[in-house]
């Protein structure tokens, strides 16, 4: 009996796995792009709370953008540090007013202040309300069709938003996730990034794990239909499909709660639509650089999945379609959750037993090799998007893929099985990442340069 | 996309070379341990398997045997790897069960005793008078045709050796063999009986008829004769050299006698104490059990006890 469970699982699990390295490699992309010479307009929202010391590197980011129809609203969430003052430094903030629609409920908005040097950009100044509140308060005042989310240390590539433009001349799509790359993985060459592998242990695992969620898992969700978190470093919606889930709620994890949100939609009155995964619309953004930090990030993250399955778990199968239901619950809940537990269980047991030794023995090759296997695969592709590294870099990679598999996914293992745990007993403790402010995108000359422009 | 069709054929190659072997071994696992056994689709007379023909000549040993204690064994597991149901509810060990260390002495012990374990064939020949055996002579014989026994009585026998007789149940033979496992009660496969033709004669236990009815009665008894004699054939062609039978429980009756007179089997074996002689019934050979609570004094006074 346990043997049947155990294989069901483990079936369902290569099955799954193996999509992940196959539907990408031979899904195949347009390489010549044909931008359409109409811009939408475009409403970029940035949550910011205590963010004083990444606000530049944003603002970098932003200025480097490639796009004109473009509007940029700040939303300060009641910071208790001096962003606010960080803005008015950097922007010469004005009083202003700006029209609002009224259609969704936040904290009292105290002023509106609009940049006189670079007008498309405005900080709403709010009573402190959350992540999700902040989001509201922006779509409210956005005034643009096309609505993209960014944390305050997310820092866009040149081109991205032309790709989002891109991607929503389709009128099908009514979200539409970002590649989200981590800054610490990439240096400076002249006006490009390029990929570097000198890192840390901690920050290769995340940028190997990075680049393999999203140029695999994400690239097949998109595919068959199935995304249920849009990252909340890089999303782009619809304003209109925002406005009709009602916008974001309060919780752990409001990014995944607005994708299933829009998931429910799709599977009820808007039959049709899409979210997709767009790999060219590219953003970097920091991550965790010590355990302590990605601990906390990981368990957050576990607990805004838990609290989506359970908020959600009457619309599965109901209100959201087959597929998205399916994936949700099977991979990455049976497999992705449940499985941990029995997971960690199975070599006490095979130890104390002794028993199904080989079993055990072949079930864990075989994992190993298709782990593997999915991070070569995750290279190949990522390769193909222009991601490409050094052949000293290749090497010293390929050397770290095993450690990778066995040592770190072992600890994802254990944020996993912790941070389901730890949701039922403190449901709100909701902390995020540490900022580090690293001034990556600019190299020194350059931010001199940038400092005079800003006034700084 | 064409651009990287070189790169995705390469990688689903050493993909498929590295994961179908994993996947095969997989495979072969599950077929162990998951799935029932499946009856042999070969049987022993297809495979050109000899009985063993070793018929020696004993006319100088000075003292002969009137008669010889025929010793019978069911299971053979080593103490370590016996498991809950192999012990009955008051912790003794099943009496169809000797450990593998108890068998291991007793076998030493006649190695020592420089006893002659006979073939099947010597044994005819002392019961029908043709062949005279040294004193000390013992047939050794298993019923059932359980896997334990070639996984570890079958190495003790070769190393003295020695012959014995496996009374198997023909249909219980399995297509492939398995990985030894003591949790489950495991018959051997064809491929092993076709091993270890150099120590064991096969004799007949039934095809499929090692059975009770609902009233606890043997399908020997409680079948009518053509259909006793249909699985007996069946057994007897399934083996194709067979000359032993014995009765499962030992339960069999006058009709079982007649049938085997008529399938031209030599000898039969009972499970009454007993030296076999000449003299006797040769389709009715006593025989000894050896029991797992049986001291090695036990096992000498029933060699020695003529």
């Amino acid at each position: 009996m346990m043997l049947t469970i155990t294989m069901i699982l483990f079936c369902l699990f290569i099955l799954f796995h193996t999509l992940y390295i196959f539907i990408p490699l031979y899904s195949s992309r347009e390489q010549k792009r044909v931008y359409p010479t109409k811009e939408k307009g475009i409403s970029i929202l940035i949550p910011a709370f205590n963010e004083t010391l990444v606000i530049e590197n944003c603002l970098m980011g932003i200025f480097n953008v490639d796009y004109n129809d473009l509007e940029i609203l700040f939303i300060n969430d009641g910071s208790t540090d001096d962003t606010l003052e960080t803005f008015h430094k950097h922007l010469m903030l004005v009083k202003t007013s700006k029209s609002k629609q009224g259609v969704l409920e936040y904290e009292s908005v105290k002023d509106v202040y609009r940049s006189e040097k670079y007008p498309y950009i405005w900080v709403i100044d709010k009573g402190n309300g959350g992540k999700a509140d902040a989001l509201n308060a922006g779509i409210d005042f956005a005034k643009n069709e096309i609505v993209i989310t960014l944390d305050a240390d997310s820092i866009l590539e040149p081109n991205s938003l032309n790709e989002m433009n891109l991607t929503f001349t389709d009128d099908s799509v009514v979200a539409a996730g970002g590649l989200v790359n981590i800054v610490q993985g990439f240096k400076r060459s002249g006006q490009k990034l390029i990929p570097c592998f000198k890192l840390s242990g901690l920050i290769r695992y995340q940028v190997v794990q990075y680049l393999n969620a999203f140029y695999l898992h994400k690239t097949t969700q998109s595919r068959f239909g199935t995304i249920t978190v849009i990252a909340g470093a890089f999303g782009a919606f619809r304003r209109s499909i925002l406005i009709q889930a009602k916008g974001y709620r309060k919780t752990v994890g409001e990014d995944m709660d607005i994708t299933l949100r829009i998931q429910e939609l799709i599977g009820t009155v808007l039959k049709g639509k899409r979210i997709v995964f767009v790999p060219e619309a590219v953003c970097y953004t920091e991550c965790p650089a010590s355990f302590k930090n990605l601990y906390r990030q990981r368990i957050r993250w576990q607990k805004a999945f838990i609290d989506c399955v359970i908020t959600y778990r009457k619309s599965f199968f109901r209100k959201m379609n087959f597929k998205v239901s399916t994936y949700l619950l099977v991979d990455s809940f049976l497999l992705g959750t449940l499985s941990a537990y029995p997971t960690l269980m199975v070599p006490i047991i095979v130890i104390a037993t002794m028993s199904h030794l080989k079993l055990s023995l072949i079930l864990l090759i075989m994992s190993i090799v298709l782990a593997i296997m999915q991070d070569i695969a995750t290279l190949l592709v990522s390769k193909r998007f222009g991601h490409s590294y050094s052949l000293r870099d290749s090497i010293t990679l390929l050397f770290f893929l095993p450690i990778e598999v066995i040592f770190f996914r072992m600890t994802g293992l254990f944020f996993v099985t912790i941070g389901t745990i730890l949701y039922f007993f403190d449901k709100d403790g909701w902390s995020r990442s540490e900022r580090i402010g690293q001034p990556i995108m600019l190299d020194m000359g350059v931010k001199a340069s940038v400092k005079d422009t800003l006034g700084g | 996309m064409k651009k990287y069709a070189i790169s995705n054929l390469l990688f689903t190659v050493f993909f498929l070379a590295l994961f179908s072997p994993l996947c095969y071994l997989l495979y072969d696992y599950l077929l162990n341990f998951g799935l029932p056994p499946v009856a042999a689709k070969q049987s022993l007379s297809e495979t050109n398997t000899a009985p063993i023909s070793v018929y020696r000549d004993f006319s100088g040993v000075e003292e002969f045997a009137d008669k010889v204690p025929v010793l019978m064994y069911h299971q053979i597991i080593p103490e370590r790897q016996l498991k809950k149901q192999h012990f009955t509810e008051k912790g003794d060990i099943n009496e169809m069960v000797v450990t593998l260390e108890e068998f291991t002495k007793q076998m030493n012990y006649l190695k020592e005793q420089n006893y002659t374990v006979l073939s099947l064939k010597e044994f005819e020949g002392f019961m029908t008078n043709q062949k005279k055996v040294p004193a000390k002579s013992v047939l050794i014989t298993f019923d059932d045709g359980f896997k334990n026994v070639f996984e570890f009585a079958y190495p003790v026998l070769k190393k003295h050796d020695f012959y014995a007789v496996n009374l198997i149940i023909t249909g219980l033979i399995t297509n492939r063999t398995v990985a030894y496992d003591s949790t489950f009660l495991q018959y051997a496969s064809i491929d092993e009986l076709k091993e270890a033709t150099d120590v064991f004669d096969y004799g007949n236990h039934t095809h499929s008829f090692h059975q009770r009815n609902d009233n606890g009665v043997s399908y020997l008894e409680a079948y009518d004769r053509e259909k006793v004699k249909e699985d007996l054939t069946l057994a007897n062609e399934w083996l194709e050299h067979s000359i032993g039978f014995a009765a499962p429980y030992g339960e069999y009756d006058t009709t079982t006698l007649d049938i085997l007179k008529e399938l031209n089997i030599k000898m039969a074996f009972t499970v009454q104490p007993g030296y076999a002689a000449p003299s006797q019934h040769i389709l009715e050979i006593p025989r000894y059990a050896v029991y797992p609570f049986y001291t090695m004094e036990d096992f000498i006074y029933i060699l020695e006890k003529r």
